[in-house]
């Protein structure tokens, strides 16, 4: 517990240090309704929005409840046509995604590659939204990839997320969002409460 | 045939008389090098990693064949071709048939400094293919018709107000000198270039002997654009840019981001193989590039500088760095480590005033994650100048010259003359 404490400590932290938004929500009702606040409350209304399937949260569920919220979301399916998919994360103002592992100490998102549009998803709108459940927590690097080693020595390819895309090529001046999003905003699912994660 | 020497004086003379240049390096070195220092510190044990740093390199450096050859085979096995050039042509060829063979026109490119070295972008060019860059920085020196004058900051060089004027001209955009809307200019004209281009072409900073993968580290996205929307990437990799395994990356990936900007972590770090490529009816190819590099790593005093992982931070310390810019020194690598590979690569004779014109001072070894021994390659360097050297077609000099040089070395060995020296210039430069 002491040990869990910590780890969520440091993972804060760098949040704020990286300026990623967090929120700690108990289970899917309060992911649901915390989501829709954060929606309504920066006026994200009228973006178009994307959700991508995961096995950590119910995107549907989450759909019909933001879209009772009047939010309107569209929803991927793994299996769709890429190309076709692809015009239409083009247009994506937020992106709502999952992600395989979150690194505490450097509050660094992992994915893996093969993951449907996941890789599209979280780089190409302004802004990405990543809901993780607590026990997706990890201490380090060290410990990802001792987790998908086996994968990727089977070939697969990962992408690990520090926070948004930046860059100082002018004049040192630090500027978010030069190519991917300008901001990052992470949801924690807290295991007690979720059956499902 | 020996080329001429390289115009150091006049190039770091140039740099010296531009303002906006000094400005620009002055705040590199005081903002990036300082918190540099501080990232370092926050690690407890940061120079036990910093010796387990270097080991990892110079472990890949003494088993290079070995490395690439397993490399090569898990790129392969996942359906990829690894080509190996020995210099520049034969790297640019392979990379012109690959565009051949995919009907491409259009790239999309992300920093990569063994491109430039190799000139690929005029290679395209000339071939009417279209080369891209993407990193802010570099897209500002390419809409400028100029080269990178610093490894991590290419366009450390202009002042917002010139970045201004030249999207203005060039893109056809109302001035502005905002960076934030500067940078958003950017990212609407390059994300379509993303979507159009049939090719991404990246550098390594690292290849993974024993998975077949690339490491590749970026702040900004516009690799993970390259690597992801096009249909081919192709890697162009100097042939020293490897470790066996993923641990060992991490362990550079974590100096590395520390080193260059400061950051716990890189906010980009995609690991990828032929893999995503292939199943998606696409393809991925490697360029590994010699272009001297295994002579460099036959020599054992030199070898060393092959550990270089092109972090910048000895540009952000080194106090004629800071002054002279990455213009002076000629080809793309600058600062103490390209005053050690500039000559090793295109010439000790042509690129003489390179080592000659460091201070020996240090603060790039103490800097360096890896703290490789630049001082002492820059005095080695000397004195295959000074002495020649067959292996790197080098005369020994004559008469005068040698005279003053051997005056030199002596002067350099000995601290009390130095002493003497700096007390003396010191006197010089106060009055």
């Amino acid at each position: 517990m002491v040990e869990k404490n910590l780890l969520f400590q440091t993972l804060l932290e760098q949040a704020d240090f990286l300026g990623v938004k967090t929120y700690v929500v108990d289970g899917d009702s309060q992911l649901n309704l915390t989501l829709s606040e954060v929606i309504a409350e920066k006026g994200f209304n009228d973006k178009k929005i994307c959700i991508l399937n995961s096995e950590h949260y119910d995107a549907n569920r989450l759909r019909v409840y933001l879209n009772s919220r009047n939010i309107d979301v569209f929803f991927i399916d793994n299996n769709e046509d890429y190309a076709k998919t692809l015009n239409t994360i083009k247009e994506v103002e937020i992106g709502i995604t999952p992600a395989d592992l979150l690194v505490a100490e450097t509050c660094t998102l992992v994915i893996r590659n093969k993951r449907p549009f996941l890789r599209e998803l979280s780089l190409l709108p302004p802004i990405h939204i990543a809901i993780i459940g607590e026990d997706q927590i990890i201490a380090d690097l060290y410990k990802a990839v001792e987790i998908l080693k086996s994968d990727i020595m089977k070939g697969d390819g990962i992408t690990l997320i520090t926070g948004p895309s930046k860059t100082a090529d002018i004049e040192l001046n630090l500027v978010k969002g030069v190519h991917g999003p300008k901001e990052v905003i992470l949801f924690i699912v807290r295991k007690d409460f979720n059956q499902k994660i | 045939m020996p080329k001429d020497k390289w115009p150091y004086r006049e190039k770091a003379r140039k740099a010296l008389r531009d303002p906006v240049f000094q400005r620009g390096l002055e705040g590199i070195q005081l903002r990036i090098g300082k918190a540099t220092l501080e990232r370092y510190k926050e690690v407890p044990d940061i120079e036990t990693l910093r010796v387990e740093g270097l080991r990892t390199r110079m472990k890949a450096i003494q088993n290079l064949e070995a490395y690439l050859k397993e490399f090569a085979y898990h790129v392969e096995e996942g359906g990829g071709m690894v080509f190996f050039a020995k210099d520049a042509d034969e790297a640019v060829d392979f990379a012109l048939k690959v565009c051949s063979a995919h009907k491409v026109k259009t790239v999309v490119k992300g920093k990569s400094m063994v491109g430039e070295e190799i000139r690929l972008n005029r290679a395209l060019e000339e071939r009417g293919i279209r080369p891209i860059e993407t990193d802010l920085g570099e897209y500002i020196i390419q809409l400028a018709g100029e080269g990178p004058s610093h490894i991590i900051g290419p366009a450390i060089h202009k002042s917002k107000e010139q970045i201004g004027r030249l999207f203005s001209d060039k893109l056809g955009v109302p001035y502005t000198s905002v960076p934030e809307e500067l940078t958003s200019i950017a990212r609407r004209a390059l994300r379509e270039r993303f979507f159009e281009a049939d090719m991404g072409i990246t550098g390594a900073n690292l290849a993974i002997a024993d998975s077949g993968h690339v490491m590749l580290v970026s702040n900004e996205g516009n690799i993970r654009f390259s690597i992801t929307l096009p249909r081919v990437h192709l890697v162009v990799m100097g042939m020293e840019r490897i470790v066996k395994t993923l641990e060992e990356a991490l362990l550079i990936l974590r100096l590395l981001s520390r080193a260059a900007a400061a950051q716990r972590l890189a906010t980009y770090v995609s690991i990828v193989g032929p893999k995503e490529k292939i199943e998606r009816g696409g393809a991925f190819y490697v360029i590994v590039v010699d272009n001297g590099r295994s002579k460099i790593a036959s020599d054992s005093d030199f070898k060393e500088a092959l550990a270089c992982v092109r972090c910048g931070a000895c540009l952000n310390i080194c106090p004629v760095y800071g002054k002279i810019g990455g213009y002076a020194y000629g080809e793309v690598y600058s600062g103490p480590i390209g005053a050690i590979i500039n000559p090793l690569l295109f010439g000790i004779d042509t690129y003489s005033d390179l080592f000659f014109g460091e201070t020996l001072c240090g603060a790039c070894k103490e800097r360096c994650p890896l703290h490789i021994d630049i001082p002492r390659m820059l005095l080695e360097l000397r004195r295959r100048y000074k002495e020649g050297d067959p292996h790197f077609q080098v005369a020994a000099k004559k008469g005068i010259e040698y005279v003053l040089l051997k005056g030199f070395e002596i002067y350099n060995r000995a601290p009390f003359l130095s002493k003497i020296g700096t007390r003396l210039s010191r006197l010089i430069v106060e009055k």
